[in-house]
């Protein structure tokens, strides 16, 4: 493994966490109203998967056209 | 039959062409990735307290489209950890079998050329596998275009799964008549390269013909889990794939931008179901 591979994985790893925590936090903090806290629950993990998996395709395509000019 | 198995069926003479072509490394690579696929998938489900639906071939199939993005130079681990990533982020955490955004095969294969950089190189010519240039490349290099005749017969250099257009189109031929793949996706993803390559002054054929385009319009866009449901959204899909496959030809980073352009895609198929929902 080299530190290109190590830096690009933690990188990825952590902005996917960020990116997938903020949009759990943010869902369900949007849907606080509703009764069934445990469909407020997987409502908000469902966004934070999806939101999380965006990002690491969009960082992956970003990170790769960058080092192809850098 | 289900339709994981005629998917397998359909990608046999590809299959076998690859393993024909690049001979020992072709086998490893293909048969590491199935079983990587198909244990991460295991793996996971066990973990999440989930039924295993291992029998459903879906994992299969990703392993096996998966290998099919491989050059055989690619590193076993390397391979192993990117299908693994595809399956247990593109397709597990989303809830497993038809409930991914993405397609799983390409997730890992953007992974790895993302983690591991150097994993393609070097690309080997088919039987003897010296170190070649694949006609895309080559292109890219210096802008010759390889012979459009050895690119749809497969006498030419490239990823496991891309070598012959003409099996390609045979298993694609087979989905559609089956009913396993939408035509509407394939048929404007060709027509858009074909007609962006008219309009940049170039032979159609060969930018059909080489490089991934041809598995990729006929096996990872019709991904039935990641594709638009209706007409209009099949086709909008096919029009941006095409679209981002040609502007990395000409203008972006890589020589190849079938996976960007899927995935990419992928993310806008929520939005293309209902922006093209049928009236009631």
């Amino acid at each position: 493994m080299t530190d290109a591979t190590l830096w690009r994985v933690v990188s990825l790893a952590f902005g996917m966490l960020i990116v997938g925590f903020a949009a759990y936090k943010s869902k369900a903090k949007s849907s606080e109203n509703q009764e069934s806290s445990k469909s407020v629950q997987k409502e908000a993990y469902q966004t934070a998967v999806k939101a999380s998996v965006i990002f690491s395709v969009i960082y992956m395509v970003i990170v790769l056209g960058a080092a192809a000019y850098l | 039959m289900n339709m994981m198995k005629g998917v397998l069926l359909a990608l046999a003479p590809t299959t076998l062409f690859a393993l024909y072509s690049y001979r020992l490394p072709a086998f490893i690579l293909i048969a590491a990735s199935i079983i990587a696929a198909v244990a991460a998938e295991a793996i996971y489900q066990k973990l999440a307290g989930r039924p295993l639906k291992i029998s459903n071939y879906s994992a299969v199939v990703t392993g096996l489209l998966f290998a099919f993005t491989l050059s055989p130079s690619t590193p076993v681990y390397a391979a192993v950890i990117s299908v693994a990533f595809g399956v247990i982020v593109g397709k597990e955490l989303f809830g497993g079998f038809a409930r991914n955004l993405f397609n799983p095969a390409l997730l890992g294969r953007l992974f790895l050329i993302f983690a591991f950089p150097d994993a393609l190189s070097p690309w080997r010519a088919r039987v003897d596998l010296t170190s070649t240039a694949t006609p895309l490349t080559d292109f890219w290099d210096t802008g010759e275009m390889a012979a459009t005749g050895d690119a749809f017969l497969g006498m030419v250099s490239g990823s496991l799964g891309e070598l012959s257009a003409l099996l390609i189109l045979a298993g694609g031929i087979y989905l559609i008549y089956k009913k396993y793949a939408r035509w509407k996706i394939p048929a404007s993803i060709l027509t858009t390269i074909a007609v962006f390559a008219l309009v940049m002054g170039h032979n159609p054929l060969f930018h059909l013909f080489t490089g991934s385009v041809m598995i990729g319009a006929f096996f990872y866009a019709t991904d039935p889990m990641t594709s638009p449901r209706n007409s209009k959204g099949q086709i909008v899909f096919g029009i941006g794939i095409g679209l981002i496959i040609m502007g990395m030809r000409f203008w972006g980073w890589l020589p190849e931008g079938v996976a960007f352009g899927i995935l990419v895609m992928n993310i806008f198929v929520p939005y293309l179901d209902s922006a093209f929902k049928p009236a009631r």
